[in-house]
């Protein structure tokens, strides 16, 4: 299962999944948008924060049980995170349920990390980076190369 | 016929629309044509070019631009720098995130592009876009997938 969002997410998630497709079975978590082209089922949960304020939306937090759901049934074994927010919830829920779990942080961080991979940080799930600047400060997560 | 493309992606950027409509253009680039892909989120409409929330034609405006002014979201300058324009990349500042700073202090470390930190300055940028030469971008397409399949 891939998690993504708006804008350049999507843009990484379609290139994770143009490679995966044909091997995998790909379902698709996002907070807003279209399904990926290779997706076999889909679902969209809304922002976890706003754009502009950076408030948390309550109301996404619900999703919680949804996205549980969604990666019971269909027995998703590994969850695939590309940020933004509302891969937090995917993080979590596939950590409760023992899923190979994989962060990509985002390849526009150099010098930081996302929200959603200081999540995966503290969750101690695999976090993977995609420019070699951010080795700088944490040397232990894996540099992938950029998508 | 100088072609200009502005785009912004999917969150709103009305601070640089505004600027750039205060902007005389034709000034900097001569007779010029400018197009607009402005934000779902944003609320201002450019008033002195044609512009579009979302098209099909996107891609075709990217390509025919002679000069890009872009914010900095990743997909966006990354696509650009590939496939070798003329940018200036505007880091969107009214997100809270900052998301839009590493990336444009990456670019503008290895001269890859014009970067304005501030659209008060911009008109400044625009004028110094014209005798920028940028570094090649190579493209590093580095992803290792066969490393990436085997942790899955």
């Amino acid at each position: 299962m891939i998690c993504y969002g708006q804008g350049g997410h999507k843009e990484q998630a379609l290139r994770v999944a143009a490679v995966l497709n044909g091997n995998y079975e790909l379902y698709s978590i996002t907070d807003k948008g279209d399904q990926l082209k290779h997706s076999k089922l889909h679902l969209e949960v809304g922002e976890l924060r706003d754009k502009k304020s950076g408030k948390v939306n309550l109301a996404s937090l619900t999703h919680f049980r949804e996205i549980y759901r969604f990666i019971k049934s269909n027995e998703i074994e590994t969850v695939i995170s590309l940020g933004p927010g509302c891969c937090i919830l995917c993080l979590i829920i596939s950590k409760i349920l023992g899923l190979n779990t994989i962060h990509i942080e985002s390849w526009s961080k150099f010098e930081s990390l996302t929200l959603s991979g200081r999540v995966a940080k503290w969750l101690r799930i695999r976090v993977l980076v995609q420019n070699s600047e951010l080795n700088t400060k944490y040397p232990n997560f894996e540099n992938i190369g950029r998508l | 016929m100088v072609r200009v493309f502005i785009t912004v992606g999917t969150t709103a950027f009305d601070s640089l629309l505004i600027e750039i409509d205060n902007i005389d253009l034709a000034s900097i680039f001569g007779s010029c044509e400018v197009t607009s892909q402005i934000s779902n989120e944003g609320t201002y409409i450019p008033k002195n070019s044609r512009s579009y929330r979302y098209s099909t034609g996107f891609h075709e405006d990217v390509e025919n631009a002679d000069y890009v002014i872009t914010h900095a979201g990743a997909g966006n300058v990354y696509s650009l720098l590939e496939r070798g324009k003329s940018i200036l990349v505007v880091p969107n500042l009214e997100r809270f995130d900052k998301h839009q700073v590493e990336i444009a202090n990456y670019v503008e470390k290895h001269n890859y592009a014009l970067v304005c930190n501030n659209v008060n300055k911009l008109k400044d940028s625009l004028e110094s876009l014209i005798e920028f030469v940028p570094e090649k971008y190579e493209n590093l397409n580095s992803f290792n997938f066969d490393r990436f399949k085997r942790l899955l």
